[in-house]
């Protein structure tokens, strides 16, 4: 089968949802209300064609005066003025009800005027409902129009102003008749907002199908996000499967030994913990000893801004500015405030990608949680795919979680109930002996090995970090089976009255 | 802009003389390429459709504009051509015409001069061209 000539829009992510780009000549829509973005989308198409791909455009402007266009266009770094001058754009300025007779004709003025720099794009900015000529319908009026531009063997974008939100329930004649049907969208999330790109339809070729995310980015344009959900390459799904020989140190002393020698390579690793238990202290040492080793790590933090990361690493005796010096180490911060999520994973990929981390912290997936709420599918589809992702590029990957329970644990990811996606769970409690609140560790969870689920105590001494404390006991301690207990199942379990022993050998 | 300049300004462009031919100019400063009919650019500038055509005039055989040859389209494509020799004392007197006291000023300084030449009627006006100006 052949393969499809597909323009390239040049619209940092664009492409990647249209799977390369627009199949030549088809006749593109870009629907939505005032202020989604249609105008500054079909001007990068044009301005992009004619800048990154030699296709000469066209721009047909019925309200917007050509001046403030360009001005307007500047503000993106996209000189038009100077595109004009290279004779590889016309900027037209007309009405809608000229625009339509002239395309009617067979001797177009305004399509001898695209032929002549050789035009291969046209945008036509802010069509409405088209009236036919002869009282006829919409629909006939656009397939007209349609026609007159397959003449010329133009990609032509049109923005089509729509009052409606929901074109399921008032879908106009044009979307029928176009080849492709982009739908822009701006909607309230709590007091921000949010805008998202759709692909309705797109004859001749494959696409992403869903809503996804989009930026209007100064001196740059557009900026897409395939949304988090839309599915990958099958290699990502792949590399689930992990080299069940490679280990990957913890950077605890006395850690390594309860995990049978360090996490598997490209494993996730669930660090779950009231506040101060030393999540973050744990992760500090996860990275630094990658660093040690010579291997790349990424931390991403969203609690915490950098100068706070250095600081605290500085406290326990990691000169984390240096590590970043040397390029082993990519701190990360995002702000966890009106988090666009569909941004935010692409920026993480972007970093994986470039970056190609070995080892990675992310904390914490609880900041995630109160972002993207935890009842609905958004962060559990979040969270598998930076599973997902990191798994693909053999990353080893620690998340910390907030578990609120100060004394004990009722469950170990409360409401987050993605703990089935994780190899390795370790909980750090508190343990209140005497008037003192005491560091203790328990690995809960280590897929394919072996594991105690005994706890261990911990400190954290300033100028050195975190190390489990070696159990100095030595000789019998009683086990008692479970036969010797009543309640098992509950928290709080009682010995029976006569004791049922055996003794440990 | 002080008087004197503007009137040097002027010299160089002596096809103008009604405030609708500066207006005109202005729009096509705004918008260099333009396809419509003459109502619509009459609505456009506000004035009535036969002084827009005399303007359209004045400018097209000055050779400040040039107009789609074609007149069976209900629509023309106008496209500003400032003359290579004119093209950055166009620019400097548009953008100084294109804020509203600028544009009074020059309003203002058309109708002086006008005002100050010997009358003539219409027929005895000289072809308000380029060349003209040039002396060629």
């Amino acid at each position: 089968m052949p393969e499809p000539d597909l323009v390239k829009t040049g619209i940092k992510g664009l492409d990647e949802i249209l799977f390369g780009g627009i199949p030549r000549g088809n006749i593109i829509l870009v629907a939505g209300t005032a202020g989604t973005g249609k105008t500054t989308l079909g001007v990068e198409f044009v301005y992009r064609g004619a800048r990154e791909f030699n296709e000469p455009g066209m721009i047909i402007l019925f309200e917007v005066a050509p001046d403030k266009l360009i001005r307007d266009a500047a503000l993106f770094g996209w000189d038009l003025r100077e595109l004009e001058r290279e004779r590889r754009l016309k900027i037209v300025f007309t009405t809608r009800q000229a625009f339509q007779q002239e395309l009617l004709r067979a001797d177009s003025v305004l399509l001898a005027e695209a032929a002549e720099i050789g035009a291969r794009r046209l945008f036509v900015d802010g069509l409405v409902r088209l009236a036919e000529p002869n009282g006829g319908e919409p629909r006939e009026a656009f397939h007209l129009l349609a026609e007159g531009l397959h003449r010329e063997n133009l990609t032509a974008m049109l923005a089509l102003e729509s009052t409606f939100d929901h074109p399921a329930t008032a879908r106009a004649p044009e979307e029928f008749v176009a080849d492709t049907i982009l739908k822009l969208s701006i909607e309230p999330v709590q007091r921000a907002v949010l805008r998202s790109v759709e692909v309705v339809k797109s004859r001749g070729h494959e696409y992403a199908l869903g809503r996804h995310s989009f930026r209007i980015v100064n001196g740059h344009g557009l900026e897409v996000y395939r949304r988090v959900q839309a599915p990958r390459s099958s290699q990502r799904e792949r590399g689930a499967a992990f080299d069940p020989t490679s280990r990957v140190t913890t950077g605890i002393p006395g850690l390594d030994e309860l995990v049978n020698g360090g996490y598997f390579v490209a494993s996730t690793t669930l660090v779950v913990g009231i506040s101060g238990a030393g999540k973050s202290v744990m992760s500090l040492q996860f990275i630094a000893e990658g660093a040690r080793r010579g291997e790349r790590c990424l931390m991403i933090t969203l609690d915490e801004p950098p100068a706070q990361v250095l600081r605290n690493a500085h406290s326990i005796g990691i000169d984390f500015q240096a590590l970043i010096d040397k390029g082993l180490v990519h701190l990360w911060y995002e702000p966890p405030q009106e988090m666009e999520i569909d941004r935010h994973f692409a920026q993480i990929e972007a970093i994986v990608e470039s970056f190609k981390p070995q080892r990675a912290v992310i904390d914490s997936l609880s900041t995630y949680g109160s972002s993207l709420g935890v009842a609905e599918r958004g962060f559990r589809d979040f969270f598998h795919a930076i599973v997902a992702l990191m798994k693909e590029h053999q990353v080893t990957t620690v998340y910390n979680h907030e578990n609120p329970e100060m004394l004990g644990m009722s469950s170990m990811m409360g409401e987050f109930k993605v703990s089935s996606l994780v190899d390795n769970i370790i909980l750090m409690n508190w343990v209140e002996l005497g008037d003192t609140f005491r560091h203790a560790l328990t690995v809960a969870k280590m897929r394919a090995m072996p594991t105690s689920r005994t706890t261990h105590e911990c400190e954290i001494v300033n100028g050195q970090g975190m190390r489990v404390l070696p159990r100095p006991l030595t000789g019998a301690l009683p086990v008692v089976p479970f036969a010797g207990y009543l309640g098992l199942i509950s928290r709080a379990p009682e010995r029976r009255g006569q004791q049922v022993g055996r003794t440990d050998p | 802009m002080a008087p004197k300049k503007l009137r040097v300004l002027l010299d160089r462009f002596e096809c103008l003389k009604d405030p609708c031919d500066l207006d005109l100019l202005l729009f096509f400063y705004r918008h260099p390429r333009a396809f419509l009919i003459s109502e619509r650019l009459a609505a456009y500038v506000g004035y009535d459709r036969p002084q827009v055509v005399q303007s359209l005039e004045v400018l097209i055989t000055a050779r400040l504009l040039r107009r789609s040859p074609d007149s069976t389209h209900p629509a023309r494509l106008y496209v500003l051509t400032p003359g290579s020799t004119l093209g950055g004392w166009l620019s400097s007197l548009l953008r100084f015409a294109a804020t509203r006291d600028g544009r009074l000023a020059v309003i203002h300084a058309l109708k002086q001069r006008q005002s100050s030449r010997p009358s003539a009627g219409p027929e005895a006006e000289p072809s308000r061209t380029l060349e003209h100006f040039h002396g060629g």
